[in-house]
């Protein structure tokens, strides 16, 4: 008979940013680029 | 990287962009709270090894047998932390990149996309 393994307890998977429970990886994704993208057009 | 890398449209390979964070190049707290001394071996290779035993099971599980996995720990900018998935069919990577991009992992959310790499051996940035 096939043994059956208990399935994997996670510790990383899934997991978001604490604070950022309520929002979507892709939501995040377009948070961030916001903020990287902001001091780029900073006039000389 | 200042290269130009060709996005390919099919692929076997899931990039997953940074993914993996080096205790050596900043500082890193494990899901138990613990933050890791970048000088102790042992610590670091068992918070790599879990790492890679979560990403491997998990996308097997999910996505499709995995010929290949490999986990970047060099320091350079643009491949920090780079982790390439190489799967046996080119559907399942499809599959795995596009619901990839929408999950977190390790508190950070994934940035996967597909690799022309297909050699990990030949590899190198052009």
């Amino acid at each position: 008979e096939k043994e059956v393994k208990p399935k994997m307890k996670y510790k990383f998977w899934d997991v978001p940013p604490i604070g950022y429970e309520h929002i979507t990886p892709m939501q995040f994704k377009t948070m961030q680029g916001k903020v990287i993208k902001a001091p780029v057009h900073i006039p000389i | 990287c200042s290269k130009v890398h060709n996005k390919p449209t099919f692929s076997q390979t899931v990039l997953l962009k940074n993914l993996y964070v080096n205790p050596l190049s900043t500082t890193v707290r494990t899901p138990e709270g613990i933050v890791l001394d970048p000088n102790n071996e042992e610590q670091v290779q068992k918070h790599f090894d879990d790492i890679f035993e979560e990403l491997f099971i998990e996308m097997e599980a999910k996505y499709g047998e995995i010929e290949e996995m490999n986990i970047c720990d060099n320091l350079s900018e643009h491949l920090a932390g780079n982790t390439y998935v190489k799967f046996r069919y080119e559907e399942d990577s499809e599959k795995a990149c596009q619901d990839l991009n929408n999950r977190w992992f390790n508190q950070r959310p994934i940035y996967a996309e597909l690799s022309p790499v297909t050699d990990f051996h030949e590899a190198c940035c052009r």
